[in-house]
């Protein structure tokens, strides 16, 4: 069993080495520091005294692999691969473009970014098995048809409408909420509410379709039918039998995508100004800060490999069958 | 006009030869196939969907068919443009409401008696008619009646069409006719209306800069239709041909397959489509002398675009079908033919692929519609389609600003959104009717 | 004295507009035992979810009464009905596989029942719970109470479900085959418990199955089930001696006895559940039929006491109820070099899914096994499910590498020696496979099915030759000629298996390799692919390995058996004497294991054959073995060589003074 987590984890590692060579290439090999000194100073008749001076300032006027004007370990530790590729396994990100610690300001707007995303997780997994449960218990019938109509429909809804209508009805037209902003600390609350709403809302349409189609599949099993055979009530068989089964699917990835919450939510945050991973992303792209991508690159590789490690622990915790053989 | 100068641009020639490519597909005799179109075309929920796809097909298929005006113009111009002149022949100043007589904004006029007066002007479109114009519910009115005619006579001549050809009856599939007839009578009315109000009105307005909202969302069909179309068809070969060569073949090819579309899912999403976009911006912007045309390098961008999320996102239906062959793998008659010595990539080719063809066009078709809505998405991060392609991520993403504006300019957001939700939905009810006709056991939850 | 306890009158369930069930009455009394016969889609089943009121929701009921004691359940509201499922009336189903909870224990699925029919709760709920898996013959009861229904065998899940079903006390117990899913060693020990538990209990019972042998040792009165309607319903021993509806004998004579007579074959197939009919159900496939059969439903009557059947046809004598048409056994060339020699083959599967670090677990799923084969002669090999039978019979057909060992086809240098060889197709051996929807490639016209083998192994290369090649396959398995230009969904499970012998046929193999060919079809469709097997032999010389589970169907068919065991040949020789002079006392245990009417009960051994993880040592089978002493658990028995070929692997065979000890009564208990 622990040759099995062991070798989990080591399988982490050539799959963390793979991505940081893919972002490697992609950022200094198919479009070279020149290259990204040019977009940034815009200009296309840039001298090149131009471009050494940007890169000397941003901290790529070093080779790629093998630095031949240093000695000994410096010629390999002094480049580009080592410094830029290396260097985060040791969660050192640098700096970014605009000379601010990237490792500091990614661990100051984590919290921010969970603030909105936990609970619109949360609130939104517990509301979309409601949900499915209410369709499957009245299965083939009009409230399940009426609801998985009106799923179809929900999800056909792109999330920026459902992020500027509820900031237009519920802030400007309502003043239920404040239209952007954050506060940090348990005061931060009326903020947080108008966006944990709308994503909670937008998420209805998939998540509760997905459920119902997991749950309808094991309330169709043979043991379903055992079940009925015995006398048991309608709702002892769906909350027992089928909750307990169709649970299984829904908690691994649950506990899959649970790490990436840290992440944010790119258009949320944005949207209501919340100075969160999710806006920094945003930032990064318009002022196409590469640093900053790469670092939210690695940092959202190793948290999706933490989410994969969670759910085959997740499996042996919810499925006896896993668990035990 | 004198000669047309036909222009192929890249993303016209992939769409042109998807359709001939699934028209031929469905032209030949293959039981499977003309089962599942047999079972979706008995479906109500399925023909009124597909109708309002191929609504919104066949205004891509005309949006794609591009020629020069005229000899030695740059400019490029589409069949489509040529059906939407009416539309573009008036603008306006800058916003005005749908259906509107007057402009949005008020203007200062110098009246015949030298006072300086603010005012909402007379709209151009409407100052142009001669002798004044009738009420929008007339011209409504008018469009049903026409579009009622529309309706009957185009069915009546398809029946007497039908009586006298009884091959062609037997060749096609069962149809729900009466949802048929219901949504054409819709779309013929509806058509109708809109041709009617346009001739007076601008249907859904104007935008900052006095352009027919309508026009502009029209014209962002064929972007985003393409998008999502070209997009799945980009994730095809990586997913098909690397799905099943990791399910037939198994051992280390699987294990290096595996480890590629893990290492590309740990990546999250929209930073690699945006790593992948900056530096395609680049590229365009170094080798701008490439481009001879604007449209061209907006072309291109779209086209790179579908690219980069055809290459990032098969590992989806990759794995899909990787679990799928190792099933089918096991089956007896692939069995049976290898006993028969029949080679590896013929038992792929005529064993494995004809029998995940079902799983590969229900992926396609619930692709597309989430497709769609990236699109808008990706235009706003400002990772999306050329800034000057109509395109309704570009018109949402313009909106915001409109959305903050006292008294509130609300209708080309609206507009852009009606046609995508229109557009999305019908694929998302597509989809759910071609999984069902195709997958009637559900393989994939 | 015995109480009526179901009266069913009348009873018609239509899913869309096919009547499903039809005019279907029977009545079954405490302590009795009413067997329903009906193959697939007569609707058995249908009938014990009638009852239970669990139909699925898009049938429904159209007319009839399902009494139970003196209260009509269909006019009953749901919260009586579902007081009395799992109380009165219990059933237990076919799959043990599916029909457990997979995430819940046994306890908690026990328990369930225990608390809602016997308000049991705490330490008295617990006591019951293991005093009924101790019921069942569930070892160390307690413990397995906290146990997860995947950690137990196919037998003892099907336990489990009994004790299950016992838990409320029931008065009625339906059993959906039982047996089915279960090899027919295990089949013997469960049927055994059912009726010691309805003995001791007092119950009903309904026992549905398709197996006549199974309703022969276990039902008191038996009912004929032929799509959706009742044709016959008898005691025991009326139905045994006197069968009376033309389908009902048709059954018997569509099972493979001991005569070397041909198969009484049933034309056409099964009729698919949802078809309409007018007149006898029956008619379209009854030789017998007049005009009259195909207008009017013959009427229900009482032929003797307690005998109903319902035909026109009652008063004609039967007398064309066999083919006489004896065949005679081809000749074997027992001289000359064998066909087929497969000298001491062995065959690994290796299991380990965790690659890296751990030491590979390897099941031995072929254990040195020796056999030959003759032209023109069928082998039989026979055993359990898991014993190897397959994995021989795929290594021989050239699917799989051996090991160790060898195989050698005679005037052919096909076999390769080089295990690892991808490529591994060769015309001389062929097979025909078990599962007749999986066999065909759905998207391929059968033509191009047939043809696809001929032209990868160049037989027969030029394309118009290669047409009327075709055209004679398609003669030879009895199909028309215009299957050919159709796809494999439009034909029948029969019809589909066919074609998979024509697949194999084509490409002229010297040996064919059928691996349970008929085991997935309804018995009156088995025999039309068993006689054509023999056909085929007799115009072809072809050989045929034919691998099964099924004795009866062996013995009727082979010229010699092979028997296995956990990957072993435990005993051949030639089918006579093997049938009647087994020395290994495995082959004796499945011999008594097999149901047979008119006799009392099948023999039980004890016990479930062990995983091929984890053999036991010395003799495999010595942990089940009643003749077992000190030295099979730790010596391997070596072959052992009797007159005629008959070579067994135990170090105390039951020779024929053996025999005479009375081992036989020892073993059946």
């Amino acid at each position: 069993m622990n040759a099995y987590w062991l070798r989990r984890l080591l399988y982490a590692i050539p799959i963390l080495i793979g991505v940081n060579l893919l972002t490697f290439w992609l950022f200094f090999m198919v479009n070279s520091p020149e290259d990204m000194a040019r977009m940034h100073l815009g200009n296309k008749r840039v001298t090149a005294m131009a471009i050494a001076q940007w890169e000397v300032t941003h901290g790529y006027d070093k080779p790629l692999f093998y630095n031949a004007g240093r000695k000994g370990l410096t010629a390999w530790t002094d480049t580009l691969f080592y410094t830029r590729s290396i260097r985060m396994f040791a969660l050192d990100f640098g700096q970014s473009d605009d000379g601010r610690d990237i490792g500091r300001e990614i661990r100051a707007r984590a919290g921010p970014s969970l603030m909105i995303a936990l609970p619109s997780f949360l609130i939104g997994l517990w509301t979309n098995i409601a949900l499915a449960l209410m369709m499957v218990w009245f299965r083939a019938g009009w409230p399940d048809r009426l609801g998985v109509a009106l799923a179809a429909m929900l999800m056909s809804v792109s999330s920026l409408f459902y992020i500027m209508a509820g900031q237009f009805l519920v802030a400007r037209l309502w003043r239920l909420a404040p239209v952007s902003g954050f506060v940090p600390g348990i005061d931060g609350w009326r903020f947080v509410l108008l966006p944990v709403l709308i994503a909670v809302l937008s998420g209805i349409g998939n998540g509760s379709r997905w459920y119902r189609s997991i749950f309808l599949e094991e309330a169709g099993k043979d043991y379903v039918r055992t079940a009925r055979a015995k006398g048991l009530s309608e709702s002892r068989i769906l909350f027992r039998h089928v909750l307990r089964n169709g649970l299984i699917p829904v908690v691994t990835s649950t506990v899959a995508v649970l790490p990436l919450l840290f992440m944010g939510s790119l258009l949320t945050e944005s949207f209501f100004g919340i100075p969160g991973l999710g806006s920094y992303v945003v930032d990064a792209i318009a002022a196409q800060d590469f640093s900053v991508v790469r670092a939210m690159v690695f940092i959202g590789t190793v948290l999706y490999l933490i989410g994969l490690w969670l759910t085959d622990l997740a499996y042996g915790w919810v499925d006896p069958r896993v668990r035990l053989s | 006009m004198m000669g047309i100068h036909p222009v192929i641009l890249w993303t016209d020639a992939l769409v042109w030869l998807l359709v001939a490519g699934f028209a031929f597909a469905l032209a030949r005799r293959d039981s499977g196939l003309r089962k599942g179109v047999a079972r979706l075309t008995r479906a109500p929920v399925a023909v009124a969907s597909g109708m309002v796809l191929v609504a919104y097909l066949g205004v891509t298929l005309l949006d794609s068919l591009h020629f020069h005006p005229a000899a030695g113009d740059s400019g490029v111009v589409s069949v489509f443009d040529l059906l939407l002149r009416p539309l573009q022949r008036v603008s306006e100043k800058t916003y005005s409401a749908p259906l509107a007589d007057r402009l949005f904004v008020q203007e200062q006029v110098l009246r015949p008696d030298g006072h300086q007066q603010r005012v909402y002007p007379l709209l151009a479109i409407v100052a142009q008619q001669a002798h004044g114009h009738a009420q929008p519910a007339a011209a409504v009115w008018y469009g049903v009646l026409q579009g009622l005619g529309l309706a009957g006579a185009s069915a009546a001549s398809v029946l007497i069409w039908f009586r006298r050809r009884r091959a062609a009856r037997a060749a096609l599939p069962p149809l729900a006719w009466r949802t048929a007839l219901v949504m054409w009578t819709v779309g013929c009315v509806l058509f109708a209306v809109t041709v009617q109000l346009a001739a007076s009105w601008h249907v859904f307005g104007t935008d900052k800069v006095g352009q027919d909202v309508l026009y502009q969302s029209l014209k962002s069909i064929r972007t985003d239709f393409l998008f999502g179309l070209l997009t799945t068809l980009a994730t095809l070969p990586l997913a098909v041909g690397l799905g099943v060569a990791a399910g037939y073949f198994g051992g280390w090819i699987d294990d290096i397959i595996q480890y590629v579309y893990t290492t590309l899912n740990a990546i999250p999403g929209i930073l690699l489509i945006a790593a992948a976009v900056l530096l395609m911006q680049g590229y365009i912007e170094v080798h701008a002398a490439h481009f001879d045309s604007l449209a061209l390098r907006a072309d291109f961008r779209l086209l790179f675009l579908c690219a980069i999320l055809g290459v990032t996102s098969w590992t989806g239906l990759c794995r899909l079908l990787r679990a799928e062959t190792l099933k089918l793998r096991e089956l007896e008659y692939v069995q049976a033919a290898r006993s028969f010595g029949v080679s590896d990539w013929r038992i792929m080719w005529r064993h494995i692929l004809p029998n995940l063809t079902h799983l590969v066009l229900i992926s396609v078709v619930m692709d597309f519609s989430s497709l769609v809505l990236v699109e808008a998405v990706l235009s706003y991060l400002g990772l999306g389609v050329d800034p000057s392609v109509p395109s309704w991520g570009n018109m949402i993403n313009a909106a915001q600003l409109e959305l903050a504006r006292e008294p509130v300019v609300w209708w080309p957001l609206t507009a852009a959104f009606s046609l995508m939700f229109v557009l999305v939905l019908s694929a998302n009810l597509f989809a759910d009717s071609v999984r069902e006709a195709f997958d009637p056991l559900g393989s994939r939850s | 004295m015995s109480e009526t306890l179901l009266e069913i009158s009348d009873l018609c369930v239509s899913i869309g507009d096919a009547r499903v069930l039809d005019g279907v009455g029977f009545g079954i009394a405490s302590q009795e035992t009413f067997a329903l016969i009906g193959e697939s889609g007569s609707g058995k089943s249908m009938i014990a979810l009638a009852i239970m009121r669990l139909l699925p929701s898009a049938a429904r009921f159209e007319a009839g009464h399902v009494g139970w004691r003196g209260r009509d359940l269909l006019d009953a509201p749901e919260s009586a009905v579902r007081a009395l499922r799992g109380g009165e009336i219990a059933m237990i189903f076919q799959e043990p596989m599916t029909s457990l909870n997979p995430v819940l224990t046994l306890g908690e699925q026990i328990g369930e029942s225990l608390a809602l029919h016997r308000q049991l709760r705490g330490k008295a709920l617990r006591r019951e719970a293991v005093g009924l898996l101790q019921a069942v013959g569930i070892a160390e009861a307690s413990a397995r109470l906290a146990e997860y229904p995947f950690r137990l065998s196919g037998g003892m899940k099907q336990r489990a479900m009994i004790a299950m079903a016992l838990a409320g006390n029931p008065r009625l117990l339906i059993a959906d085959e039982p047996t089915t899913a279960l090899d027919v060693t295990v089949q013997a020990q469960v049927l055994e418990l059912l009726r010691e538990a309805q003995r001791r209990r007092g119950m009903g019972m309904l026992l549905i199955t398709h197996d006549l042998g199974v309703a022969g040792i276990m039902a008191d009165r038996i009912g004929v089930l032929y799509a959706g309607e009742l044709v016959e319903i008898a005691t025991r021993e009326q139905f045994f001696s006197a069968a009376r509806h033309p389908y009902s004998r048709k059954l018997f004579a569509a099972l493979p006895g001991r005569s070397a007579a041909r198969l009484m074959q049933i034309p056409g197939s099964v009729p698919q559940a949802g078809t309409r009919f007018s007149g006898c159900r029956f008619a379209q496939r009854c030789d017998l039929a007049e005009a009259r059969c195909f207008v009017t439903v013959a009427p229900w009557v009482e032929v003797d006491a307690g005998h109903f059947a319902r035909c026109h046809l009652l008063e004609k004598a039967f007398i064309a109820s066999t083919e006489t048409s004896a065949v005679t056994a081809p000749v074997v060339s027992n001289g000359g070099a064998p066909l087929l020699e497969v000298d001491q083959l062995s065959v690994e599967f290796s299991l380990s899914a965790l690659r890296w670090f751990e030491a590979r677990r390897t099941l031995l799923a072929v254990d040195r096994v020796n056999l030959y084969l003759h032209a023109g002669e069928t082998l039989a090999l026979v055993g359990e499910s898991g014993c190897g039978k397959t994995t021989l019979g795929r290594v021989i057909a050239g699917l799989q590498a051996a090991d160790t060992g060898s195989l050698v086809l005679r005037d052919s240098a096909e076999y390769p020696t080089d295990a690892g060889q991808r490529r591994i197709g060769r015309a001389g051996v062929q097979m025909v496979f078990q599962d007749p929807f999986a066999s065909l490639n759905p998207r391929m016209r059968i033509d191009h099915l047939l043809e696809e083998g001929m032209v990868a192994m160049h037989v027969e290369e030029d394309a118009r030759r290669r047409r009327g090649r075709l055209r004679e396959l398609m003669a030879q398995v009895g199909l028309p000629e215009q299957a050919l230009e159709r796809y494999p969904h439009e034909f029948s499970g029969g019809q589909r298996q066919r074609i998979a012998i024509a697949r194999a046929l084509a490409v002229r193999p010297r040996l064919i390799v059928c691996d349970e060919p008929t085991s997935a079809l309804d018995v009156s469709v088995q025999a039309q692919v068993v006689n054509l097997l023999r056909d085929i032999q007799q115009q072809s010389a072809v050989a045929l390995l034919f691998i099964t589970h099924n004795l009866v169907l062996a013995g009727y068919l082979a010229h010699r058996m092979a028997v296995m065991y956990l990957g072993r040949i435990v005993e051949t020789g030639a089918t006579a004497d093997l049938l009647e002079r087994p020395l290994h006392p495995y082959t004796q245990v499945l011999l008594a294991a097999i149901p047979r009417p008119g006799q009392a009960a099948a023999g039980v051994i004890r016990g479930e054959a062990a995983s091929a993880l984890h053999p036991p040592s010395g003799c495999a089978f010595h942990p089940r073995c009643p003749r077992a002493q000190t030295l099979c658990t730790h010596t391997e028995p070596s072959a052992l060589s009797f007159a005629g070929g008959h070579i067994v692997h135990c170090h105390f065979p039951l020779t024929a003074d053996a025999q005479a000890g009375g081992s036989v009564a020892g073993l059946t208990q």
